[in-house]
């Protein structure tokens, strides 16, 4: 359960990048999150609410964006979809593929600021 | 009425940006670090332990080792005469780049051919944490389950290598190889797979070779 360090990490991102853009109010912190990026959506949701009490946007929403499990099928030749995260074959043709292109994303997006 | 500011910052930036400092220093110090990941119980200090001492005979090494409490872990490989340093968690179930640079900084001007990080027990907080190691391994024992890779595909995904432990209890359990591979290919197609008995020695001197051959010195 390392949700919680992600959040605090995310909060703490978000207020450098609120600072730097000289914004005021932040509404919502978007992020795009893979499958191979380690982290639980349910647990990191919960996690931010816990972690955003005590931030300097208690307010805040945190809008998630899962992104697809995509990988290079050297017979397709283009990223494709993934059958799974525990069966990296492209899910076209079923050909194995160990090269991941897609599905690592842990990062912020956008910062959704209230426009005065 | 809101507007959207544009940034894809990664959440975990500080961490990275420590992880990046971490390689380029362990570059220029010539030293391969190896980070091994398993879940608890799966014999990593075990193995770790008679690495350090059968390394010990010919390099200079060292070991960084996480827990979440006691510094147990730390007293066991320090008997093979190896330098050990613990670092204690608390709650925090995974190791960060941060917390490998304050421990190692006291062997910062010692010259060292390996240094191991055992991380905290744990097959899936680890994943998302660079360490800056150039290896990552993923151990798993015969008594697991050949399924584990499956099970834990994050985590295998961003290995560099599978080491299988606790091959003298293979026959015991009945555990079934080509299955343990299939599932690893499953998920990390083409990685290297070693099998070791800390126990028996069995396949520890092809895992210390192994090691050898990834020293700085020994890639052309």
């Amino acid at each position: 359960m390392h949700e919680l360090s992600i959040a605090l990490n995310l909060l703490e991102v978000a207020q450098q990048t609120m600072s730097e853009h000289a914004e005021s109010e932040l509404v919502a912190i978007h992020i795009r999150l893979g499958p191979m990026s380690g982290v639980v959506r349910e647990a990191l949701e919960s996690a931010y609410l816990i972690a955003r009490e005590e931030s300097f946007c208690p307010n805040a929403a945190l809008v998630i964006e899962e992104t697809e499990l995509m990988v290079d099928c050297p017979k397709c030749g283009d990223h494709q979809v993934a059958v799974s995260l525990n069966d990296l074959r492209c899910r076209k043709c079923g050909t194995v593929s160990g090269r991941i292109v897609g599905g690592r994303e842990m990062e912020i997006s956008a910062l959704e600021v209230k426009d005065e | 009425m809101t507007r959207l500011v544009e940034v894809r910052t990664q959440i975990l930036k500080q961490n990275d940006v420590v992880a990046r400092e971490l390689r380029k220093q362990f570059a220029e110090q010539r030293r391969f670090v190896v980070s091994m990941v398993s879940s608890p119980g799966s014999g990593k200090t075990q193995l770790l332990q008679q690495t350090l001492q059968l390394l010990g005979e010919r390099y200079r090494v060292a070991a960084v080792v996480g827990d979440l409490a006691t510094e147990n872990d730390a007293a066991r490989l320090a008997s093979s005469g190896a330098m050990v340093k613990q670092i204690t968690t608390g709650t925090l179930c995974h190791l960060e780049a941060e917390m490998v640079r304050e421990a190692i900084k006291p062997w910062d001007d010692i010259p060292l051919d390996f240094l191991f990080i055992e991380n905290v027990g744990n097959l899936v907080c680890p994943a998302s944490y660079d360490l800056g190691e150039n290896c990552r391994l993923v151990l798993f024992s015969v008594t697991e389950g050949e399924d584990k890779p499956r099970k834990y595909p994050t985590i295998f995904n961003t290995a560099d290598a599978t080491v299988i432990t606790k091959m003298d209890l293979a026959e015991a359990v009945e555990f079934d190889d080509p299955a343990a591979r299939a599932s690893i290919e499953r998920v990390r197609p083409g990685m290297e797979v070693l099998h070791v008995s800390a126990k028996t020695n069995e396949g520890m001197p092809a895992w210390i070779h192994w090691l050898e051959s990834h020293l700085p010195a020994s890639i052309p």
